[in-house]
C-alpha cells in the first residue's frame, strides 16, 4: 500500500536525518573553535543549532528505534514468564506505551500552539521561536506512539533486543 | 502523601513498568505522567513535565555523548583500532600469557580512544578470541581480561558516561574526564598483575609457545606507523581539555575529527564505515537522551513530594559514619546494576546521592569517580550485567553465563580494591583536575 509504504521511508528518512545532522554539528563545532582560534569572529547561532540539533536526532531517532527494538528495556524478568503471560504483559506494556505516548503528543502539540499564539521566544546564543522544541517533541512521541500501535496491530511485543548500549 | 508513599509510588512504580519489559524511557514518562498529576496539580502538572523535556538534552554539556561515540564507531569500522592492536602483538614476543596482556594492554589503549564498554568488550571477543582459543589458553583467561578491560572505557578519558553522569549530577564534565585518567590506568595495571598472578597459580592456563617474533626494526615500523599516530586521537581528546584550549565538547568534536583525518591518511574512510558508524551512533545516542527526555522530571516529583528529604532525613537519621555512608550508596549502585542500566541507575540514584554527598561533605568529582567505579562493576556482577551478555554473545557454543560470571571475579575484586585505595587517597583522583584548575 502506497501510504503505508511512504510512511516507511518517513520513518527511515528521519533516522538518517537524525544521523546527517550529528555529522553536521561536529563540523559545525570544528569550524567555531577554528574560526574562535584563528581571529575571525566564530558563527553565533552554532550552539544554539547544535542544542536544537541534540533534540531533534534524539527525536527523529526514536520512532525508527522503536521499529529497530532500539530502546533499552529489561528484558530478563519477562522471559521467565510463562509464554502466555508474557505475550499479555507485552500486550499490556505497548498499550500503556500508546496511551503514554499519545498523552504526551497531544499536550506538547497543545503547549506548543500556546507558544505560537503568545510569539515566546527561546532566548539562547540566537533567538529562536519556542514552538519549534515543541514541535519536535509532539512529532516525536507521535510517530513513537504510531510504531508502538503499529505493534499491536501485528500482534507483535516490543523485546528490546536491539539495543546497542 | 507521606515522604514514604510517594517514594513508593514513583520508584516502585519505575520499577514495575521496567521489569515488565517496558522501555526505560517510557517506563520513566509513564510514572512521570502519574507523579505530576498527583503531586504537580493535574494537567498543568503534565504540561511542566513537557516543557523540562524540551530542555532535557538541549545542552551543550551533552554533546560530547555523540561525538564521543562517532569517534568509537569510526575507530571500530574504519579498522584503525585493529591495527593497533596488530602492532602491540608484535612488541609483546614470546611472552607466557601474551594474549591476556595483549587483551589489557590494547583494550587499555582503546578505551582511551573510544567511550563505549559494549564496543570494546564485542571489539576485544570478537578479534582476540579465537586466536586465544586456538592456542589453548584456559576460557578464564580469555574472558577475564576481556570483561575487565572492557569496562575500562567508563573510566579512562573520554568516556560518555562520565559526561552524562557530570552533566546529570552537576559534576565538572572536564574534571570528571579527568580524574578518571590515573585511577583507570591503575586499574589497567592491577589487571595485568592480576594475569601474572593467574599464570604463577596455574602454569597451564596460558600456554607457552614460541610466537613468531618480530625483528626489532619491525616492531619500531609498527608501532611508528599503526600506534603513534593515534596519540594525535588522545591529544585531541585529553591534551586540549588538559592544556585548557577546549571545552570537553569542543574537543570531542577534534577527536571525531582527527578519526576521521587519520582513517582517510590510511585509506580506511570507506562510505559502507561512515554508513555504519553514524547508524551505530545514531542507535546509541538517541536511546541515551530519550532515557534523560524521559526521566528529567523524576528527581522534581521525588522533591515535590518530599519524597527526596524523607529519603535523606532517614539517611542521615541513624547518624552512620559517612563512610558507611558512602558504602550504602555503592552497595545501592551495584544491587540496581544487576538488573539495570547504567543511564537509568544514575537518574534514579542521583537525586537522593548528589544532596547526601554535599552533606556530607565528599569531593562531588572522586564521587563521580566512585560512582563510575560502581557503574563498570554493575557490568559485570552476576544474573544480569550487560557484558557478561555480551560475552555469552561472542564466546564459542556452550558457554554459559556462570563461566563468564567466575572469569570476571578476580578483576571484580581489582576494581573494588582500587576504591578502597580511592578512598584512603582521594588525590589519586584529584591531583589532576586540581593542576588544570590551577
Amino acid at each position: 500500500m502506497l501510504p503505508l509504504r511512504f510512511y516507511d521511508r518517513f520513518i527511515i528518512g528521519l533516522a538518517v536525518a537524525g544521523a546527517l545532522s550529528l555529522a553536521l554539528i561536529t563540523i559545525a563545532i570544528i569550524v567555531d573553535v577554528v574560526l574562535r582560534n584563528t581571529g575571525f569572529r566564530p558563527f553565533q547561532w552554532t550552539s544554539a543549532v547544535v542544542e536544537y540539533v541534540m533534540l531533534f536526532s534524539t527525536m527523529a531517532a526514536a520512532p525508527w528505534l522503536v521499529r529497530t527494538n532500539g530502546h533499552v528495556a529489561i528484558s530478563s524478568f519477562m522471559e521467565m514468564l510463562p509464554r502466555p503471560l508474557r505475550q499479555l504483559a507485552g500486550r499490556v506494556v505497548v498499550i500503556a506505551a500508546i496511551v503514554t505516548l499519545g498523552l504526551l503528543c497531544w499536550r506538547s502539540a497543545a503547549v506548543g500552539m500556546q507558544m505560537v499564539a503568545s510569539r515566546a521566544v527561546d532566548m539562547r546564543s540566537i533567538n529562536i521561536p519556542s514552538w519549534v522544541l515543541y514541535a519536535m517533541l509532539s512529532g516525536g512521541f507521535g510517530l513513537m506512539a504510531l510504531e508502538f500501535l503499529r505493534l499491536l496491530l501485528r500482534g507483535e511485543i516490543y523485546t528490546g533486543t536491539g539495543g546497542g548500549h | 502523601m507521606a515522604w514514604y508513599e510517594a517514594a513508593l509510588l514513583m520508584v516502585g512504580g519505575l520499577l514495575f513498568l521496567m521489569f515488565f519489559g517496558m522501555p526505560v524511557a517510557i517506563a520513566f514518562l509513564a510514572i512521570n505522567i502519574v507523579g505530576v498529576y498527583i503531586f504537580m496539580g493535574g494537567m498543568i502538572g503534565i504540561d511542566q513535565l513537557v516543557a523540562n523535556a524540551t530542555t532535557a538534552v538541549t545542552s551543550f554539556a551533552l554533546v560530547p555523548v555523540p561525538l564521543f561515540l562517532i569517534m568509537g564507531e569510526l575507530l571500530f569500522h574504519t579498522g584503525l583500532a585493529i591495527r593497533v592492536f596488530d602492532a602491540l602483538d608484535k612488541c609483546f614476543g614470546g611472552i607466557k600469557g601474551r594474549l591476556s596482556y595483549l587483551t589489557v594492554g590494547g583494550g587499555t589503549i582503546f578505551a582511551t580512544l573510544s567511550g563505549s564498554s559494549m564496543a570494546n568488550t564485542a571489539m576485544l571477543g570478537t578479534t582476540l578470541m579465537p586466536d586465544m582459543i586456538k592456542r589453548g589458553y584456559k576460557p578464564h583467561m580469555i574472558m577475564g581480561p576481556i570483561l575487565a578491560t572492557g569496562g575500562l572505557a567508563m573510566i579512562i578519558p573520554p568516556s560518555s558516561l562520565a559526561v552524562l553522569l557530570g552533566s546529570l549530577a552537576r559534576i565538572d564534565v572536564g574534571a570528571l574526564l579527568i580524574a578518571g585518567l590515573i585511577p583507570g590506568l591503575i586499574l589497567a595495571l592491577m589487571f595485568a598483575a592480576t594475569i601474572r598472578l593467574q599464570i604463577a597459580a596455574d602454569p597451564e592456563a596460558a600456554p607457552g609457545y614460541a610466537a613468531e617474533r618480530a625483528s626489532f626494526s619491525e616492531i619500531v615500523r609498527a608501532l611508528v606507523v599503526d600506534v603513534l599516530p593515534m596519540g594525535i586521537v588522545v591529544f585531541a581528546v585529553v591534551g586540549l581539555i588538559l592544556l585548557g584550549w577546549a571545552t570537553p565538547t569542543e574537543s570531542a568534536a577534534f577527536g571525531a575529527f582527527s578519526v576521521v583525518a587519520l582513517a582517510a591518511f590510511y585509506g580506511k574512510l570507506s562510505w559502507d564505515a561512515v554508513v555504519r558508524s553514524m547508524k551505530g551512533t545514531l542507535t546509541v545516542s538517541a536511546m541515551m537522551l530519550m532515557i534523560i527526555v524521559g526521566s528529567t522530571t523524576f528527581s522534581q516529583i521525588l522533591a515535590f513530594s518530599g519524597a527526596s528529604s524523607g529519603l535523606i532525613a532517614f539517611a542521615t537519621g541513624f547518624e552512620l559514619n559517612a563512610y558507611l555512608i558512602l558504602l550504602a550508596m555503592f552497595l545501592v549502585l551495584i544491587i540496581l546494576g544487576m538488573f539495570m542500566d547504567q543511564l537509568s541507575i544514575m537518574m534514579l540514584t542521583l537525586p537522593i546521592f548528589m544532596p547526601l554527598v554535599g552533606l556530607y561533605n565528599f569531593d562531588p568529582i572522586w564521587f563521580g569517580v566512585i560512582m563510575l567505579l560502581a557503574l563498570e562493576l554493575s557490568l559485570v556482577t552476576p544474573p544480569f550485567g550487560l557484558l557478561l551478555f555480551v560475552m555469552v554473545g561472542v564466546s564459542p557454543q556452550g558457554t554459559r553465563i556462570g563461566h563468564v560470571a567466575r572469569a570476571a571475579i578476580p578483576y571484580i575484586a581489582c576494581t573494588l580494591l582500587l576504591v578502597l585505595i580511592l578512598t584512603l587517597f582521594p588525590q589519586l583522583a584529584l591531583w589532576l583536575p586540581g593542576m588544570i584548575r590551577s
